[in-house]
């Protein structure tokens, strides 16, 4: 290598490695001290015989530890250490990240943590002209996929993977019975434990938000901390009266952990609903007793069983009758988790317009709290893929992971040239309504790769499908 | 010491230069706000501590602003900020002598608990940690010339140390470096 050359790819990787920013507070210090500094003041210190207001070198905040987020309190702390100066901005405070930057902060955050507990509050009107209705939810997450969940209404349910079955107890739609719900599929697009928007919508919506495109975010902040804004457009419900459903959707992420905060649906400019987290704590202990709940001996339970069993690759190839295409590649850090079968499962898509799914195999691939899925379902005699018009009807498949009945989401056509859907019609979503997800329908099966990936990622997992053997 | 043949700043610069030089705060804020990540990747490679990549920053600017009377335009002005942040991060290794680096050393091989999970997932970086293996030297020529795209004569500038010594530490700092950045593993089979 010559003189002065570079390398580039080095270069590269080195620039990619994180650079933390300052702390909140630090802008501001620097600023008095510059100002407390100019030539003119420092003669007339000099001429006066005065110090400086604040010697050079004086430490800044102390660090918060990120682990420990607790809002509240840090609300409560940052108003004392800061004073009226923390929403200024500083000399430093113009250095937007980029949306790409920010969601590679957030997949680290997710990627890395072990468990999360925090207090999810759910802000929304029963309907337009009623007044805003706010729930509460205590949430324990592990990354492995257990979760417990407690309302304040005295809801309780807990969820283990290692069962696939989730227990709840005070449930308001059963009137207050116990429901017992087993063979749970991991998650969509067929019937998984219980989403409060948390695990799955939550990180996929922050996801679907910080990787569509490269727009700038803003610095923000929110409940005190130093938090990055951003805000895209959403398609609103066709089935709904203009103005119930949102036209835009915002979320706020954490500056310190890039973990989202909140999520904000508005219709021009007016709130529709809000999800926001308080009390975050990240990689708390979680026993493994926490995610059991024993239903009392006198109950009368109501017991379902969804269907799924949990295989290895092998035994799924014996139980759906096929070799199910499973990915050569996937992003650094993900590990298959499980793999469940079901001989039948329910139906997918909005209003579920789809047939009874059967020979479904769904395999979970996980980093940390980000999770894929690749799911592979029997086609059937259907063969036709319809049109996203968001209702879903006729003798074709829709998106099985469909935004909801009256969502219309733009469904990119995506061409695969190489594994097993290599041919296939491939329809790639990556929208604020949806998980991010790619869907295709092949001579054999519909198969489904979703979860916390850039629209980029999704395609090369897909391109990288094979069947199993 | 030969300075860089470098080309004159452009007229926004020299002139918020001239304003800062004349006293105007706004003016020295713009001038760092441009360098800024630059300067804070530089210094937290170094350091390799949150709080004392804060610390050193903020001396750093203060020190830059009260001396930014002599800085003469000869060299490129981020070049100038490159030596004061370097020289406020050695100070700032020195002062911490022994004891910082081993505790350094055991926190890459223990990763700290009360590490937020951005930071554990850096501290786990092949690249990052072979970084943390080089010397303060190796490690900040290696960021200015590859990362930061600086000539062996502006980083010998900034570091105090002839050019031909740059290129022979740049050479062993890329030999440390290059087999940490091929382990990234980044095609697996997940069947």
């Amino acid at each position: 290598m010559s003189q002065d050359e570079r390398d580039e790819t080095l270069g590269a990787a080195l620039r990619a490695l994180d650079v933390p920013d300052y702390e909140a507070g630090f802008d501001v210090r620097l600023r008095r001290q510059l100002e407390a500094d100019t030539p003119s003041r420092r003669r007339s210190r000099r001429r006066r015989g005065r110090r400086r207001p604040e010697a050079l070198g004086s430490r800044l905040l102390p660090s918060w530890g990120p682990l420990t987020v607790g809002l509240a309190v840090t609300t409560i702390a940052l108003a004392v250490l800061l004073g009226r100066d923390s929403g200024r901005v500083g000399p430093l405070g113009v250095q937007p990240a980029t949306a790409a930057e920010l969601g590679q902060r957030v997949a680290n955050a997710l990627a890395s943590a072990r468990t999360l507990a925090g207090v999810l509050v759910v802000r929304e009107r029963p309907s337009s002209d009623a007044p805003f209705a706010t729930s509460r939810t205590r949430f324990l997450l592990r990354a492995e996929g257990d979760q417990r969940l407690t309302t304040d209404g005295g809801g309780d349910s807990a969820y283990r993977v290692a069962t696939a079955t989730e227990t709840t107890l005070n449930d308001p739609l059963a009137n207050g019975r116990p429901v017992v719900r087993r063979g749970l599929a991991p998650g969509r697009p067929d019937g998984g434990p219980t989403d409060l928007g948390l695990r799955r919508q939550l990180a996929a919506v922050a996801q679907a938000l910080l990787r569509a495109g490269d727009q700038r975010i803003r610095s923000t902040r929110y409940q005190g901390r130093r938090a990055y804004r951003l805000s895209v457009p959403a398609a609103t419900n066709l089935n709904a009266e203009p103005g119930v459903t949102a036209d835009r959707m915002q979320v706020v992420v954490d500056r310190a952990t890039g973990l989202p905060l909140q999520v904000r649906e508005s219709y021009r400019g007016r709130l529709i609903m809000e999800r926001r987290i308080q009390s975050l704590r990240v990689n708390v202990p979680a026993p493994a007793a926490a995610f059991s709940l024993q239903t009392p001996s006198d109950a009368d339970v109501l017991r379902f069983d969804e269907g799924y069993r949990r295989v290895t690759p092998a035994q799924a190839v014996k139980r759906a009758g096929y070799s199910p295409p499973l990915p050569r590649w996937l992003p650094a850090g993900f590990v298959r988790a499980q793999t469940y079968t079901a001989r039948r499962s329910g139906r997918t898509g909005n209003e579920g317009a789809n047939p009874v799914s059967r020979g479904v195999v769904s395999t979970v691939y996980r980093r940390g709290f980000q999770a894929v899925l690749v799911t592979s379902r029997l086609r059937g005699a259907r063969v036709g893929v319809c049109a996203p018009t968001g209702i879903g009807s006729g003798p074709c498949w829709a998106d099985p992971l469909g935004a909801g009945e009256g969502f219309v989401v733009r469904e990119q056509p995506v061409r695969l040239d190489r594994g097993a859907l290599s041919g296939a019609r491939s329809r790639l979503i990556i929208d604020p309504r949806a998980i991010p997800h790619l869907w295709a329908l092949t001579g054999r099966y519909l198969v489904t790769v979703s979860g916390d990936l850039g629209a980029d990622e999704i395609v090369r997992v897909a391109t990288s499908l094979v069947a199993s053997r | 010491m030969t300075l860089a043949v470098v080309p004159p700043p452009p007229v926004s610069e020299r002139v918020r230069v001239r304003r800062a030089q004349a006293g105007d705060p706004r003016a020295f804020e713009a001038l760092i706000a441009e360098h800024d990540r630059s300067l804070r990747r530089l210094a937290f490679r170094l350091l390799e501590d949150h709080g004392a990549m804060q610390d050193a920053m903020q001396d750093a600017y203060v020190s830059a602003y009260r001396s930014i009377g002599s800085f003469s335009g000869e060299a490129a002005f981020a070049t100038w900020l490159y030596r004061i942040v370097y020289n406020a991060c050695i100070d700032e290794l020195r002062r911490r002598s022994h004891r910082v680096h081993a505790a350094l050393q055991d926190s890459l091989e223990h990763p700290d608990p009360a590490l937020g999970p951005a930071d554990a997932l850096a501290a786990r970086s092949s690249l990052a940690a072979a970084l943390a293996r080089l010397t303060p030297e190796h490690r900040a020529i290696v960021l200015l010339v590859d990362a930061q795209g600086l000539s062996y004569a502006e980083v010998a500038d900034v570091l105090g140390i002839p050019a031909g010594t740059v290129a022979s530490r740049l050479n062993r700092a890329r030999a440390v470096l290059r087999p940490a950045l091929a382990a990234d593993p980044t095609t697996e089979d997940h069947r």
